[in-house]
């Protein structure tokens, strides 16, 4: 898949417009889920993903192999996720919620269907999980998503955001620390 | 017998624990900690749960026919680029009003009457009830540490926010400009209202810390890596940080101690 990436890279900066669209086709969700997790407005989330594509078609041609491509977009995802974020635009507008049956598009899809009851209380969890991350403060968000969602290292996470180690671990400290105040009462619930 | 830290549970969870064989060994023999990380773990699994919406398969040529789009705009705006005129009659009574925004100063004296009000009401209150002045005292000093502590603990996260910054210019600072500004306004009563408390320690780390909040809240939308660097060195040098944390322990220790002297007297 990277040889391939590279190879579309290589096109894309020769002029090659399939090319790029394939990068494009090839990773949208991917963005699209990271982004919503930082994000967690699907309307910012999209937004999210097109400055990122916008932003590897401006930097295409900066991008000089040495690093896997997909690490290289999701560093660019990760900054335009957490500036959308700190530009304060995450309160634009009413949240919305996922639609019946919402699943996580790039989790792992398992041929056993969940009951309507499972259903539910699934997507009310997930509704309180978003209320607690809409809570925490955009580095907190953004660390918190890395490191749990994306499983990033705490030099993974320091190095995308541009911070040191100890404050990516603290950002992490900080945001799990919120997240027990607000969701520990509705945890022990859980099956 | 030492009892593993918050931070050590969340890092051994991650698996980042630089000693994972002492923590897990620790964790079957010690049922306090064992139940804190069976906790801990309850609140991420939950975590889990988010669920991010679906997207289908066609979803990548619709992100890529959107960026068509703007790709096509930007490269038309590019070309087109002209100085921006104001449309006549832009400048209407109506559009003016629209746009009108309080000078930042008028929230002073707003705040000011708010706090002579509560002031006065009180004093109607305690007047009515016949409250014992220790009583009133008491309560008052009860929901100041209360509110105090909270101050502080929100201070001390916007603090930890803007000192990890990554200095880089044109970064935007409308979420700590935001926060900046709606704690700058509580703390202005709160600095009023610790005065009132004779604790010196208190009304000079609020005093320091309205300083740093207003810097914040009036300093530009977009900072230079220069301007964020001099933020930081200003804060580390200040040390307020680790006053403010030092100073929320305290609080949360009187907070505490005020509960029971109350406990005590309604026996």
């Amino acid at each position: 898949m990277e040889a391939i990436d590279t190879a579309r890279v290589d096109s894309a900066c020769g002029g090659d417009q399939d090319a790029f669209r394939d990068l494009v086709e090839g990773h949208s969700r991917k963005v699209f889920a990271l982004a919503y997790r930082i994000t967690g407005n699907e309307h910012d989330a999209e937004e999210v993903v097109q400055e990122t594509f916008l932003k590897v078609h401006r930097k295409l041609g900066r991008f000089q192999g040495r690093s896997r491509f997909s690490t290289w977009l999701h560093r660019i995802a990760v900054n335009c996720a957490y500036d959308f974020l700190r530009r304060g635009r995450r309160h634009r507008e009413g949240r919305q919620e996922p639609p019946p049956g919402a699943a996580a598009c790039d989790g792992d899809w398992t041929s056993e269907r969940p009951s309507a009851e499972q259903l539910l209380l699934s997507q009310e969890v997930s509704e309180r999980v978003r209320t607690a991350l809409s809570l925490l403060s955009p580095l907190e968000r953004a660390a918190f998503v890395l490191r749990h969602f994306e499983g990033l290292s705490s030099r993974e996470i320091a190095d995308r955001l541009g911070i040191g180690q100890s404050a990516a671990k603290h950002a992490v400290f900080r945001a799990v620390q919120k997240l027990r105040q607000r969701l520990s009462p509705y945890a022990g619930g859980l099956s | 017998m030492n009892h593993l830290s918050q931070e050590r549970l969340i890092e051994h969870h991650y698996g980042e624990d630089q000693d994972s064989e002492a923590s897990r060994q620790h964790l079957s023999q010690c049922g306090r900690c064992s139940q804190r990380y069976a906790e801990l773990r309850a609140v991420l699994e939950m975590a889990d749960a988010f669920q991010v919406p679906p997207r289908g398969q066609e979803y990548g040529t619709q992100v890529y026919e959107r960026l068509q789009v703007r790709l096509q705009e930007s490269r038309k705006s590019s070309e087109e680029l002209r100085p921006v005129s104001l449309e006549p009659g832009a400048s209407g009574i109506w559009q003016r009003l629209v746009q009108w925004r309080p000078p930042r100063l008028l929230w002073v004296p707003a705040l000011a009457l708010l706090l002579v009000a509560a002031f006065l009401t009180g004093r109607y209150w305690e007047a009515q009830r016949g409250l014992d002045a220790q009583q009133v005292a008491e309560a008052r000093r009860g929901v100041l540490l209360l509110e105090v502590g909270r101050h502080l603990q929100q201070a001390g996260y916007l603090l930890a926010e803007v000192g990890n910054v990554p200095p880089r210019d044109g970064t935007q600072m409308d979420f700590e400009r935001r926060k900046a500004s709606e704690m700058a306004a509580d703390g202005w009563i709160f600095g009023r209202a610790a005065q009132e408390t004779g604790d010196p320690a208190l009304v000079e780390t609020l005093e320091q810390l309205q300083r740093f909040l207003l810097d914040i809240a009036n300093g530009p939308t977009t900072w230079t890596a220069q301007e964020i660097e001099a933020l930081q060195t200003r804060l580390e040098e200040a040390g307020l940080p680790m006053r403010i944390r030092v100073l929320e322990d305290r609080v949360r220790r009187q907070q505490i101690e005020a509960a029971r002297s109350r406990a005590r007297r309604s026996l």
